[in-house]
């Protein structure tokens, strides 16, 4: 049902494998100065050595797990909600996020904390919007409107970057311009420990992993609510867990990078172009693919750096490179759908 | 959840009564029926008789006002939706789906209740086989399903609802939108899987004809309740079809198989005597 028939698609993932390598070694060995990779590795140069484990290896981590994050997330939102306009910043979610980062931000409590207490705020925030959207979303017999998610997530998302444009106006000049980048969406902010990395990392590996166990589910519910049950599918339960799981891997997405935009549209588009609808493919399939897409683009932005002697947003690259490969995608899978 | 009990009848329904949230009548109407292993039960009525939501309330997607549902021996309301499945088949009467997927796919989604990883296994595939086989749909499992007939569509619901390998298969209008050959073939390959796997069946049926060929009892619906029940000879009389159908019909005999046949008169000259004039309600 894609470009990549049925047999495939074990090549397909030895394929996308291997570009996410590729990627990943690119991005630690290119920059704004190329580093002597296996020099840092057994130690004969000691800076290089210092600059990626400090800079270049988090960096690229934190790329590929809020790449994959968001796809994974852009990708179940738009099966659940049955939107192909969805993305994962739809839900109330993104808009919590941002306001409880932006928050954290300008509060001077928490400034103190650095950067690690922008990224929990925000954490904390977008889990609110979730706990939110949640309660105000469900009917009498505690199932989710589907409708209702959406409608609930447009307008808090409204109502927070109201908040946030009124933090932006009262607050100084720099703090404002901070917020913006933050905002804007960018891998160079400073969460750079171990800890940080690690804790996002398991986070999105457990919400990704429960995403893929409710595969099948998915996939039956693509056939609408009746015929999931009828089939052996709860669609409440399922929808409830496939929207808690996505809602933690846009949090945590947001939390450490902002918003991202573009990533979590069409990676999962440009991966059901290639291999079908089925869930057991797509949400692995998204995962690799979107964490090979941010670490490109990310390093794109770090090897503009010397031209520009600034670095745009990765958020604008994803939409530069993004928006004509996937129109180019659609209008060849159009032709053999 | 309780334990299946030593009853295993298929379908048991006892003063099972639904009435649709605002609804002024309810849409089924104290109606009591036990449908045994490898029978083939036929639901005809009037539109808005209540034979889908039967249908919906004996596969658990509604749960009855009053009375009760069991199938082989649990509430299939209150279980679990992965044992319902495997006990319970509902072949709905259409359905669109959003995402691309070949035939072979979508009747593999009969097996999510069955599957014990994310995958299909040996015996998944299996069953997707002999449910392409028994449907007459093998021949276009491999093309899209948006991209099929009514008709071709029509099987394949049928062959995800064998791939369940269930032991009651509800069928809503398995026959519409199927050309006769189609539509005779269909009902005998249900007919006979029914007789050799002791499956049992109940499908709403339209087709008064069809009816007649496959089922070995009729249950006819109006209003929500049960009218009449019992062999198809009994059932198809005159008098009663034409008091709840409000319509002119010939019954005859066919001279060459010995079975009954229904023809419309057309239009009726008189009005229809009886308890009440044709109801128009719910679409069923």
């Amino acid at each position: 049902m894609g470009l990549v028939s049925r047999h495939r698609i074990p090549a397909f993932f030895a394929a996308l494998a291997v570009l996410l390598v590729a990627s990943v070694l690119l991005s630690l060995a290119l920059g704004a100065t190329p580093l002597d990779l296996l020099g840092a590795l057994t130690g004969d140069a000691a800076s290089d050595r210092l600059v990626l484990m400090r800079e270049r290896l988090p960096r690229t981590l934190l790329a590929a797990i809020v790449g994959a994050s968001l796809s994974t997330s852009g990708l179940v939102f738009q099966a659940v909600l049955s939107n192909p306009l969805a993305d994962p910043y739809v839900i109330g979610v993104a808009g919590g996020a941002a306001l409880g980062g932006s928050l954290a931000l300008v509060l001077p409590g928490i400034a103190l904390l650095g950067h690690a207490g922008v990224s929990a705020a925000a954490f904390l925030g977008g889990l609110g919007a979730v706990a939110l959207t949640w309660r105000l979303s469900r009917d009498s017999r505690g199932r989710m409107r589907t409708y209702e998610v959406l409608l609930v997530g447009v307008v808090f998302n409204t109502i927070a970057s109201a908040a946030i444009m009124f933090l932006k106006s009262v607050v100084r000049a720099e703090k404002a311009q901070e917020m913006l980048l933050w905002l804007m969406g960018t891998l160079s902010s400073d969460v750079r420990s171990p800890g940080a990395i690690l804790g996002t990392l398991a986070v999105a590996l457990f919400a990704m992993g429960l995403l893929f166990a409710s595969a099948p589910a998915l996939n039956a519910l693509a056939m609408g609510e009746e015929d999931a049950a009828a089939v052996g599918v709860d669609p409440a339960r399922t929808t409830r867990r496939v929207f808690l799981a996505g809602s933690v891997l846009v949090a945590a997405a947001v939390s450490v990078a902002g918003m991202i935009g573009f990533v979590g549209l069409i990676v999962p588009h440009a991966v059901r172009a290639l291999v079908g609808s089925d869930h057991r493919v797509t949400i692995p399939g998204s995962a690799l693919l979107g964490a090979a897409f941010l670490v490109l683009a990310d390093l794109l932005t770090r090897l503009m750096f010397p031209v520009f002697e600034t670095e745009a947003p990765v958020g604008v690259l994803t939409a530069l490179i993004g928006g004509p490969a996937f129109i180019w995608l659609l209008k060849r899978g159009g032709d053999r759908p | 959840m309780t334990r299946p009990t030593a009853d295993s009848t298929p379908l048991r329904l006892d003063a099972t009564t639904f009435l649709y949230p605002g609804a002024a009548a309810p849409a089924v109407n104290a109606a009591s029926l036990v449908v045994a292993p490898g029978e083939f039960v036929g639901l005809i009525g009037p539109n808005g008789a209540g034979k889908s939501t039967l249908l919906r309330l004996a596969a658990g997607l509604l749960t009855p006002t009053s009375g009760s549902v069991r199938t082989a021996g649990f509430d299939p309301a209150r279980s679990s939706r992965p044992r319902v499945a495997r006990t319970v088949a509902l072949v709905p009467a259409s359905l669109a789906v959003g995402f691309p997927m070949t035939v072979r796919d979508f009747v593999a989604m009969g097996r999510t209740a069955h599957l014990k990883g994310l995958f299909e296994s040996a015996v998944d595939r299996a069953a997707v086989h002999r449910a392409l086989e028994t449907a007459e749909a093998a021949a276009f499992a491999d093309r899209p399903y948006q991209e099929l007939s009514a008709g071709e569509q029509r099987r394949v619901l049928v062959a995800r609802a064998l791939a369940q390998e269930p032991r009651l298969l509800l069928l809503d209008e398995p026959t519409a939108n199927l050309d006769v050959a189609h539509a005779v073939s269909l009902v005998y390959r249900v007919a006979d899987l029914a007789r050799s796997q002791g499956v049992a069946v109940v499908a709403a049926i339209h087709d008064l004809n069809v009816a007649l060929l496959a089922c070995d009892r009729i249950v006819l619906l109006r209003e929500g309740a049960i009218r009449a029940v019992g062999d198809p000879e009994s059932v198809m009389q005159w008098s009663i079809l034409r008091e709840t159908f409000g319509c002119d019909l010939y019954i005859g005999r066919n001279e060459v198989n010995g079975r009954l046949f229904v023809v419309p008169m057309g239009r009726d000259p008189e009005p229809v005597t009886g308890t009440s004039s044709p109801r128009r309600g719910r679409s069923s």
